[in-house]
C-alpha cells in the first residue's frame, strides 16, 4: 500500500486588523536611522559645538588677563581654571572623534551610543565644575544645564531625557553639598560675594533651579514626544505610499506583459504561417493573415499606449526624479526608432540638434519626442521633409518638429491633446492612429511645465514648438 | 551547427521561433521555465541563449539567470545572450542600448516582442558570428 501523502495546509487571512501595525515598523527604523546615521551626525555635532564652548573658555580665560576690562566689571582677574578645563575637553574632543569614526569604521551602533552617552555624562560633571568656578549661587549659570536637558528631550527617549535631568540634579546638589560642607571652597567670577553661604537660601535657591529644571525637562519632552508621534505617523504614512507606488509599477508591468505577450504569439504566429512554414495558401489567405497581424500588432500598440497614458496620468511634478539629460541624445533615440516609419512613409529626416542640458525624466522625455516626431511623420505627404530643431533658445531651450502634411484646421487645434480624438483627415491619412499620442505628449508636458505651440495650415502642415521652462535648467 | 536555447514560458511563441530557427538551420532547444534551463545549460552548453525577462513567479527571472550566466564558471559565462521580451521593467518604454550594462542587463543584444523574425534571424546571425571571431 503506498503512503499517504502529506496534506500541507495553509491559513491565509486577510482581515487588516491582522496585519502587523506597520507603525511598529517605523519606530523600530526610525529608531534604526537614529542609531546608525543620526547618532554619528549626533555625535559630530556634539563634538563641534564642543568645540566652541572650548573657544569660548579659552576666551573667557585670556580676557581674564587683561585687568582693566575685568576689575571694570568687577570681576576676578588672571584665572586659570578656563584654561585646565579647555584642556580637558580638547583632549575628550579628540578622543570622542576618534572613536566615533573607529566605530563607524566598524559600524558598531552600540559603540556609537556608548560614545555619546560617555559624552553626555562626562561633559555634565565638566560644566558642574565650570558652574562651581563661575558661581554656582551667585550667578544664573546652574541654567546652563538646561542645554543638555532639553537636547536630551530632543534626541532621546523621555525616560532618557528625565535620567539625564536627575543626574544633573545630582551633581548641582553634590556642588553646592560640598561647597557648603566646606570640602570645596565655594568659587565666583564676582570679586565680591552677593551671597552668604545660609542654608536655607541654598536650599530655597536649589528647590527653585531643579523646579525649573524639571519643569522644562516635563514640557520639552512632552513636545518632542508630539513629534516624534508626528514623525512615526509621516513615516508611516511615507512607507505605504512607496508600497503604493512599487505595487502600482509591478501591476502596470504584469498588466503589460499578460497583454502584450498574446499578441506576440499571435503575431509570430501568423509570420510562421506566412513564410510557408505550414505549406502554400492561397493568396486571399495571405491576405487575411496580413490584415490580422496588422490589427494585432496595433492593439498591442494601442495597449502599450493606454498603460504609458495611465502612468503619466498618476505622475505629479513632485514624484518626478529629474537628471540632467542632454536633449539632443534624447531626439536622436527617438530619431532611431521611428526611422523605420519614415522610411516606410518615404519621409525625409532633416535634423539640426543643438546640446541642450535640461533636467527631465528620461523616459518622459522619449515618449514625448517619439510621439510628436511620428505624428510628424505619419501625417505628412508622401516624400515631404520632416524637420527637428533643437536649440538652446532665447531665453529658453526649445525643440521645433515641423512636417509639411496634412495639418489641422484651426477650429479642430484645441482638441488635438484630448484621449482619442482624432480629426477626420487624420484618420483617412493614417487609420493606424489611436489617439492617445498626444494625450500622453500633454500630460509629460503637465508634469514638466512645458510650453507647447501649435501652428498649422491645412493642407500645408503643422509645426510643434516645445519650450522648456528656465526652472528646468540645470543650473537651477 | 550552431545550438540555440530559448528560454521563454510563452509555449505559442517559443515554438515559433524555434521553427523559424530550425529552419534557418540552427538545432533549437526550448526550455520554459528557469529550473529546466539552469540543468540544461550545464548538461549542453549552447553557443547562444533566447532569453525572456518575465516569468510567471517572478517578474525578473530572466535578468536574474544572465546575471547567473555571467557570474558562473568556465565556459558558460562567455554565452552570448539575447533579450526577448514583451516588457521590461524599464517600463513605460521599451529598452535602449544604454540599458545593455553588466549589472542590470548583462545580454548582447535584446528585441522587443512582438518582433519580425526575419529582424530576429539577421540578430542571430550577427551575434553568432561576433561571438566566433572573438573566439578565433
Amino acid at each position: 500500500m503506498a503512503p499517504a501523502s502529506e496534506i500541507h495546509e495553509q491559513v491565509f487571512d486577510f482581515s487588516p486588523e491582522l496585519q502587523p501595525a506597520s507603525n511598529d515598523t517605523c519606530k523600530i527604523m526610525l529608531n534604526a536611522i537614529l542609531f546608525n546615521d543620526l547618532l554619528v551626525d549626533h555625535i559630530y555635532w556634539y563634538c563641534r559645538f564642543r568645540w566652541i564652548v572650548i573657544a569660548v573658555l579659552l576666551g573667557f580665560g585670556l580676557s581674564s588677563f587683561v585687568a582693566e576690562i575685568f576689575n571694570y566689571l568687577d570681576l576676578r582677574s588672571n584665572l586659570y581654571w578656563p584654561f585646565c578645563i579647555a584642556g580637558v575637553a580638547i583632549v575628550l574632543n579628540l578622543l570622542f572623534m576618534t572613536h566615533a569614526s573607529l566605530s563607524l569604521k566598524s559600524v558598531s551602533s552600540k559603540n556609537l551610543l556608548k560614545n555619546m552617552w560617555t559624552q553626555i555624562l562626562l561633559d555634565l560633571i565638566i560644566l558642574t565644575i565650570v558652574v562651581h568656578y563661575v558661581g554656582s549661587l551667585n550667578t544664573v549659570i546652574s541654567f546652563s544645564f538646561l542645554f543638555h536637558i532639553v537636547l536630551s528631550c530632543i534626541f532621546f527617549t523621555r525616560t532618557q531625557s528625565l535620567l539625564v535631568t536627575i543626574y544633573s540634579s545630582i551633581l548641582l546638589v553634590t556642588c553646592l553639598t560640598l561647597e557648603f560642607i566646606g570640602i570645596v571652597p565655594a568659587s565666583s567670577i564676582y570679586r565680591y560675594n552677593m551671597f552668604s553661604p545660609d542654608i536655607h537660601i541654598i536650599i530655597i535657591h536649589t528647590t527653585m533651579i531643579l523646579s525649573i529644571w524639571f519643569v522644562v525637562w516635563y514640557l520639552v519632552s512632552y513636545i518632542s514626544s508630539l513629534v516624534r508621534e508626528r514623525d512615526y505617523e509621516l513615516c508611516t504614512t511615507n512607507q505605504r505610499l512607496k508600497e503604493t507606488q512599487e505595487e502600482k509599477t509591478q501591476h502596470l508591468l504584469r498588466l503589460t506583459h499578460e497583454l502584450k505577450a498574446p499578441f506576440a504569439a499571435i503575431d509570430a504566429n501568423i509570420q510562421l504561417i506566412q513564410k510557408g512554414h505550414c505549406g502554400v495558401l492561397p493568396d486571399k489567405a495571405i491576405v487575411l493573415l496580413e490584415r490580422v497581424g496588422a490589427r494585432s500588432r496595433k492593439l498591442g500598440e494601442v495597449i502599450q499606449a493606454m498603460l504609458q497614458l495611465e502612468n503619466v496620468q498618476k505622475m505629479t511634478t513632485e514624484m518626478l526624479k529629474g537628471e540632467s539629460l542632454d536633449l539632443a541624445e534624447i531626439i536622436k533615440w527617438c530619431l532611431a526608432q521611428v526611422q523605420p516609419t519614415a522610411e516606410k512613409q518615404g519621409v525625409k529626416l532633416e535634423t539640426n540638434l543643438e546640446s541642450v542640458h535640461v533636467n527631465a525624466n528620461e523616459d518622459c522625455m522619449k515618449m514625448l519626442f517619439s510621439n510628436v516626431i511620428s505624428n510628424a511623420i505619419l501625417y505628412s505627404h508622401p516624400n515631404a521633409q520632416v524637420t527637428v530643431n533643437c536649440s538652446a533658445g532665447n531665453p529658453h531651450p526649445t525643440v521645433l518638429v515641423e512636417d509639411h502634411g496634412i495639418g489641422i484646421s484651426p477650429e479642430k487645434i484645441g482638441k488635438i491633446f484630448d484621449e482619442y480624438y482624432r480629426t477626420d483627415e487624420a484618420v483617412t491619412h493614417n487609420k493606424n492612429s489611436n489617439g492617445l499620442g498626444l494625450a500622453i505628449v500633454k500630460h509629460v508636458a503637465q508634469i514638466h511645465r512645458l510650453s507647447i505651440r501649435v501652428a498649422s495650415e491645412p493642407k500645408v502642415g503643422t509645426k510643434f514648438e516645445i519650450l522648456f521652462p528656465s526652472s528646468l535648467s540645470p543650473s537651477t | 551547427m550552431a545550438y540555440i536555447m530559448i528560454v521563454d514560458d510563452d509555449d505559442d511563441f517559443s515554438f515559433a521561433t524555434a521553427t523559424i530557427l530550425e529552419s534557418a538551420g540552427y538545432e533549437v532547444r526550448v526550455e520554459s521555465n528557469i529550473p529546466s534551463a539552469e540543468s540544461s545549460l550545464i548538461t549542453k552548453q549552447p553557443d547562444l541563449v533566447i532569453l525572456d525577462a518575465m516569468f510567471p513567479e517572478n517578474n525578473s527571472a530572466g535578468f536574474e539567470l544572465a546575471r547567473k550566466i555571467r557570474q558562473s564558471d568556465g565556459k558558460l559565462k562567455d554565452t552570448p545572450i539575447l533579450m526577448l521580451t514583451a516588457v521590461n521593467s524599464r517600463f513605460p518604454l521599451g529598452f535602449n542600448d544604454s540599458d545593455i550594462d553588466e549589472a542590470w542587463m548583462p545580454v548582447e543584444d535584446f528585441l522587443e516582442k512582438p518582433v519580425d523574425f526575419d529582424i530576429l534571424k539577421n540578430r542571430v546571425a550577427n551575434i553568432l558570428r561576433n561571438a566566433k571571431n572573438k573566439t578565433l
